[in-house]
């Protein structure tokens, strides 16, 4: 009867603990699930509208005067009165490149995707063949997978280049 | 007797820690569904905030000559002769926006965008007085509003007011 009891008392504690202990891990999934969300849309803040006075790639493309070329994996910005800027992306990091000296823009960025319009002679979008003629840019960020069971995120965004002549 | 009883008591409250414990299951599907949710809306927002981008791009009104310039006379809202209302490529002007709905994200040449099919955008134009309050009557202000939905959340909708220029 004694021994009965003690499988019985170690059984149901065992049970006991396994439920604990996922719950437990079901916390610490919660907790790094929304930790990762919260990094990502801080990082996409800053890769977009930018971090101090380090401008992102919509707020800088707004302030551009040309897109230097259509690159669609990296985007090169001409101003009117200041040196051009180019964002790339590198060992997962979004890099800011100005006057010969890069910076880290946002991290766990792995990849840009851009696309260039401008408006035809009929006041009409299309997709643009030549950069000097393009004046409106649209950006995919795309933020890695931490881990093998996480996922990937996307951002979407597009600007205007506003003193394109 | 005693020994009994202390079995019974353990199982009790193995019982109990069990039920409580699992209990906060809908704690950690209430927390992911939140982090989940405010993903949703700050996309949501970019998303209205890039469409808007797009609409800005086109001339004021149908009438606004190129370069623009302020005209006497604006044209009823939506879109004009030869257009399609289901094509945002054939627009050439803000208000041919007005009652643009789209299922997905798409680009502004009319490309799926990858990853947002949960999303839907909408658009309304509407005249407003020169106190920005709607009218019907034609005016020099135009309120652009662009709203972003996803799943059952509330739309996220930006609006802007451009003049005639």
């Amino acid at each position: 009867m004694t021994l009965v009891e003690l499988v019985i008392g170690i059984a149901l504690a065992a049970s006991a603990a396994t439920v604990c202990a996922s719950m437990m891990k079901a916390g610490l999934q919660t907790y790094l699930y929304a930790l990762r969300q919260n990094s990502i849309l801080a990082e996409g803040k800053s890769a977009l509208f930018g971090s101090g006075s380090l401008l992102g790639i919509e707020a800088s493309a707004r302030q551009s005067a040309y897109f230097v070329a259509l690159s669609s994996g990296d985007l090169n910005l001409q101003f009117a009165a200041k040196p051009s800027v180019r964002y790339s992306v590198a060992y997962q990091t979004l890099i800011q490149t100005a006057s010969g000296l890069s910076t880290r823009q946002a991290q766990t960025v792995t990849a840009l995707n851009l696309n260039y319009y401008n408006m035809d002679d009929n006041g009409r979008i299309i997709e643009s063949t030549s950069a000097a003629r393009a004046s409106y840019m649209t950006v995919m960020v795309v933020f890695g997978k931490l881990n093998s069971g996480g996922r990937s995120y996307m951002m979407y965004s597009g600007a205007q280049s506003r003193n394109h002549p | 007797m005693s020994r009994g009883f202390i079995l019974v008591e353990m199982s009790v409250t193995y019982l109990v820690l069990s039920i409580a414990v699992v209990a906060l299951v809908p704690a950690f599907i209430i927390t992911i569904r939140g982090s989940k949710a405010t993903e949703q809306i700050a996309e949501a927002g970019r998303l209205s905030a890039q469409l808007l981008e797009e609409i800005r791009l086109r001339k004021w009104d149908q009438a606004t000559p190129a370069p623009s310039n302020y005209i006497a006379a604006a044209s009823a809202l939506g879109a004009d002769a030869g257009e399609s209302a289901a094509d945002k490529r054939t627009f050439n002007d803000i208000d041919d926006f007005n009652g643009w709905n789209e299922t997905g994200v798409l680009d502004p040449v009319m490309r799926p965008v990858a990853g947002f099919s949960a999303y839907n955008r909408s658009v309304t134009v509407s005249y407003t007085d020169s106190n920005f309050n709607v009218t019907t009557a034609t005016s020099d202000f135009k309120l652009v509003t662009v709203c972003t939905s996803v799943q059952k959340l509330k739309p996220s909708c930006l609006q802007l007011i451009l003049a005639n220029r």
